[in-house]
């Protein structure tokens, strides 16, 4: 009973002696670890397989409306790197979806409720284009024509959606790892207040940033695209719809001084129905001229005309 | 009351200081005492010695955790009590878990030289921090708490014999790591 050793032990760190007591154990039951490993398998599966899902009705639903359209068009790529439009494929494609009023309601169909734009911009890699509607953003690969990703736009909750007009622009870095929502007040107004979100491509989380935390790796006229105001007397080898919008959303300006971009056009009926809309890749030369293709005419059939 | 507040009753000399103390720990303090001494009038003579302990210890001291400053308390005052009783060939309890740190000394028993007090107890904390926590944990529950082996088995949801396992394991640890540190000597 004299041993020192006990004495010692009584005069230990009270942290060490109350965590021994008190802490938990790293010992579980087997059959509560077996009951948790159970409990986190079938969620895993439960979510993934939900996600495999509604991912797949989602790209099933794009395939079999691409399918039923006529028309052919090309379509053309710019390459960031090769410095040059190129043709990705002479695609059965469709026009661009019609733009139905939108519904302020949240609206759980993926292709419907679109809004009345699209904005989107090419990948730097010239083979993907990240766009958004009304209703989500969505990742698009043009080549193979399928649709990546998909991102419903309510959970962003970014203003200036839903209200009837083309309320954002994306951009997407050149690393193709992320892209930045803008949303403004007034698209009209350059000194607009504006709402940055920033997206993570490669697994859908959405961050609301302010401008100084945009990355870096973003093209430097990012804030400025949707300024851009072609010259409506410019010189053209191919004439401009008197629709033409006054702005271009989400371009890009190449170190050779052209810009390509997006530009979307509506058409409504006497009661204000949209009822025809085109989206299309613009090439701007330094001297104003341009060209313009149709692109992703297929992805939103039933609203084709 | 949260202890904090009763430590303030401490310092500012207010007797309900006792009467919260033994309101919040009085069964806690008992179990510390009576898995040493096996008895409870001698736990709860303890655990009264403990109180007048606290009240003369605090302040100047002010415990960190409130618990641990009483269960060491009421530790030393049983084991104190237990050695009188040993001195006094009263009868002791048998077997008694304090008595299983004999193997932690070597065969001679004989230290180098007179033991540091803090120099040891700083050692075998370096030595537990060392261990994994759950052999840690038992070993403290075991040597601090004198939790019996079935309690401890409960806890850790071991086998009572991997308890034993792991204690003696210890104990041997413990034993070459006093050695290699020069308190003792094979």
């Amino acid at each position: 009973m004299n041993n020192p050793i006990i004495d010692a032990i009584g005069s230990l760190d009270d942290t060490i002696l109350y965590e021994a007591k008190y802490g938990k154990t790293n010992r579980r039951t087997a059959y509560s670890r077996a009951f948790a490993l159970a409990a986190a398998i079938l969620i895993l599966l439960a979510v993934g397989g939900g996600l495999f899902i509604l991912h797949r009705i989602q790209i099933d639903n794009t395939i079999a409306r691409h399918e039923q359209t006529p028309g052919k068009y090309t379509i053309t790529e710019f390459s960031f790197k090769k410095k040059k439009l190129k043709a990705l494929c002479d695609c059965d494609v469709s026009y661009v979806p019609v733009y139905k009023d939108t519904d302020p309601g949240i609206n759980t169909e993926l292709f419907d409720n679109i809004g009345s734009g699209i904005n989107g911009v090419v990948y730097a890699d010239a083979q993907k284009v990240v766009f958004t509607t009304g209703k989500g953003v969505f990742l698009y690969d043009y080549q193979n024509e399928q649709l990546l990703l998909s991102f419903d736009i309510f959970l962003f909750g970014v203003p200036g959606f839903n209200q009837g007009d083309a309320a954002s622009t994306i951009e997407v870095d050149t690393g193709g790892e992320y892209a930045v929502l803008t949303s403004c007040e007034d698209w009209s107004d350059p000194e607009s207040v504006c709402e940055y979100r920033l997206l993570d491509l490669t697994d859908g989380s959405v961050t609301q940033v302010d401008e100084t935390q945009i990355p870096e790796s973003f093209s430097p006229v990012m804030h400025e695209s949707w300024h851009y105001y072609p010259k409506s007397d410019s010189g053209s080898d191919k004439d401009l719809p008197n629709s033409w919008p006054s702005s271009l959303m989400s371009s890009y300006t190449d170190d050779d001084g052209k810009l390509i971009g997006f530009y979307t056009n509506i058409e409504r009926d006497p009661d204000g129905k949209v009822i025809v809309g085109k989206m299309e890749l613009v090439i701007v030369q330094p001297d104003q001229s341009y060209t313009t293709q149709r692109v992703f005419a297929g992805l939103f059939p039933e609203f084709a005309k | 009351m949260e202890d904090k507040e009763i430590i303030q009753l401490f310092l500012d000399r207010d007797e309900r200081a006792i009467a919260q103390t033994e309101k919040k720990y009085a069964n806690y303090c008992r179990v510390v005492a009576y898995n040493i001494l096996l008895n409870d009038e001698d736990a709860q003579e303890c655990v009264n010695d403990a109180y007048l302990g606290a009240w003369n210890a605090i302040p100047p001291h002010i415990p960190d955790i409130l618990p641990m400053f009483l269960a060491k308390l009421t530790r030393r005052i049983a084991i104190d009590k237990l050695r009188k009783n040993t001195a006094k060939k009263r009868s002791v309890p048998s077997p008694f878990p304090l008595d299983e740190l004999e193997e932690c000394l070597p065969s001679s028993g004989q230290p180098h030289e007179p033991i540091d007090a803090e120099a040891l107890r700083d050692t075998i904390q370096e030595f537990l921090k060392s261990r994994p926590k759950t052999e840690r944990d038992i070993f403290i529950c075991r040597y601090f708490y004198c939790d019996p082996i079935a309690d401890i088995s409960v806890r850790f949801h071991y086998s009572q014999s991997k308890v034993k396992t792991t204690l003696f394991r210890s104990r041997e640890k413990l034993k070459k790591h006093l050695i290699k540190e020069g308190f003792y000597h094979e």
